[in-house]
């Protein structure tokens, strides 16, 4: 089975493959550039050069996106890397406008906060509209390493696991700063997206998986954070093979370590690990259409 | 790293707490997890009043928008990475 269709079915996208296509979807990532010989509606570029990718990344998850949403409308903005927080918030009013039915944001750090940060509050805003799946980060197994904007309480943080379905080491963990458990959900990595002769590791890529299943649902229920409820309370629970041992960066000290662990213990929270679990397409799909049948006008 | 840390002069306050000094006791996230964030530090290029979200070139210019009333709190700069961490392998 080809690497990437062992993602798909993972979180069971192959059995709804045919009815969540992308059609009338509107999906914006905002990355590092396009792919080549991607469709993309439109490209809006914050830098001073050309659309096409040259670092591998965007393109890989365009690719994804475009395997994934074949018949949807696609839209990137090209932004900087190293990307000053300005910029990014610049890019996330420009996808805003568009009024995407999901925004994919893989772009992460590791400065803790409490979503109180510019880019958090922004993201936020966005989220009022469309469905913001972030990138946990690849700042793990130490704790507290998600950073913004994916502690931004209303994104869908998305968190990765390895193709068996385990969690992967180096997916960022919570809890956020003020206390709240992130991801809110993960998605595998580590396999070979279509037409590319390299298996991608980081929560990067995990996050287009969720946000094309987001995507499609946010056509059909028109509510960002019921959409992303519904991807939480449909997640498969996920190995957490590893050892919970909190590893904090910076508390070198036994002393510190203890004393954290005796007056904060959110942090043994397991959501902090990998949210609400796996995405789960089909079984989100099917709750989607039962609430849209039970709301409907009769 | 804490992004409400701030260096004024010689001396550090707290961004979020306008016009306390940074220290343990006043930490709005607890004494304990205060050391895990002034272990290391930035420099930022520049800092932001919340929530209006203007931008702020230098410390004193924080201070002022504190101290007008006109930031709530103020936050240092972040600079991120399109896809910081991620790799890729190839396979033959």
């Amino acid at each position: 089975m080809p690497v990437f269709e062992q993602a798909l079915s993972l979180i069971r996208f192959l059995e709804v493959g045919r009815e969540l296509t992308g059609s009338g979807v509107r999906v914006v990532f905002i990355d590092s550039g396009c792919g080549k010989d991607l469709p993309v509606k439109d490209c809006i570029n914050l830098t001073e050069s050309s659309d096409i990718d040259t670092e591998g990344h965007g393109s890989a998850v365009h690719r994804i996106l475009a395997a994934m949403l074949p018949d949807a409308e696609i839209y990137m903005v090209k932004v900087p890397d190293p990307l000053p927080d300005n910029v990014l918030i610049t890019a996330l009013n420009e996808a805003h406008k568009l009024m995407p039915h999901a925004v994919n944001l893989s772009i992460t750090s590791e400065i803790p906060s409490d979503g109180s940060d510019p880019v958090s509050v922004y993201v936020n805003h966005v989220a009022s509209r469309s469905v913001v799946a972030v990138a946990a980060g690849n700042g793990g197994p130490r704790m507290m390493s998600v950073g913004s904007p994916a502690v931004a309480s209303a994104a869908l943080t998305v968190g990765a696991t390895d193709l068996r379905a385990r969690l992967w080491r180096r997916s960022s963990r919570g809890p956020t700063l003020d206390g709240r458990w992130k991801p809110n959900i993960v998605a595998p990595t580590g396999f070979r997206p279509p037409n590319m002769s390299q298996e991608l590791y980081g929560t990067s890529f995990s996050t287009p998986l969720a946000a094309a299943v987001a995507a499609c649902l946010m056509k059909q229920l028109k509510d960002p954070s019921t959409v992303a409820r519904i991807l939480e309370l449909t997640a498969t629970p996920v190995n957490l093979a590893q050892p919970t041992t909190p590893l904090l960066t910076g508390l070198r000290k036994a002393e510190l370590v203890k004393k954290l662990l005796t007056s904060w213990p959110r942090i043994f929270d397991p959501r902090n690990l990998a949210g609400m679990g796996m995405l789960n397409a089909s079984a989100a799909h099917r709750l989607t259409q039962q609430l849209r049948k039970a709301f409907s006008p009769i | 790293m804490c992004i409400f840390r701030i260096q004024r002069g010689r001396k550090y306050f707290c961004g979020k707490r306008y016009p306390l000094n940074c220290s343990p006791s006043i930490c709005p996230f607890g004494e304990v997890l205060w050391q895990s964030l002034v272990n290391r530090d930035y420099k930022p290029g520049g800092y932001w009043s919340m929530p209006s979200m203007q931008r702020a070139d230098s410390p004193e210019e924080a201070w002022r928008l504190l101290s007008s009333g006109e930031a709530h709190y103020v936050v240092k700069e972040i600079v991120f990475r399109v896809g910081g961490g991620c790799r890729s392998l190839s396979r033959l």
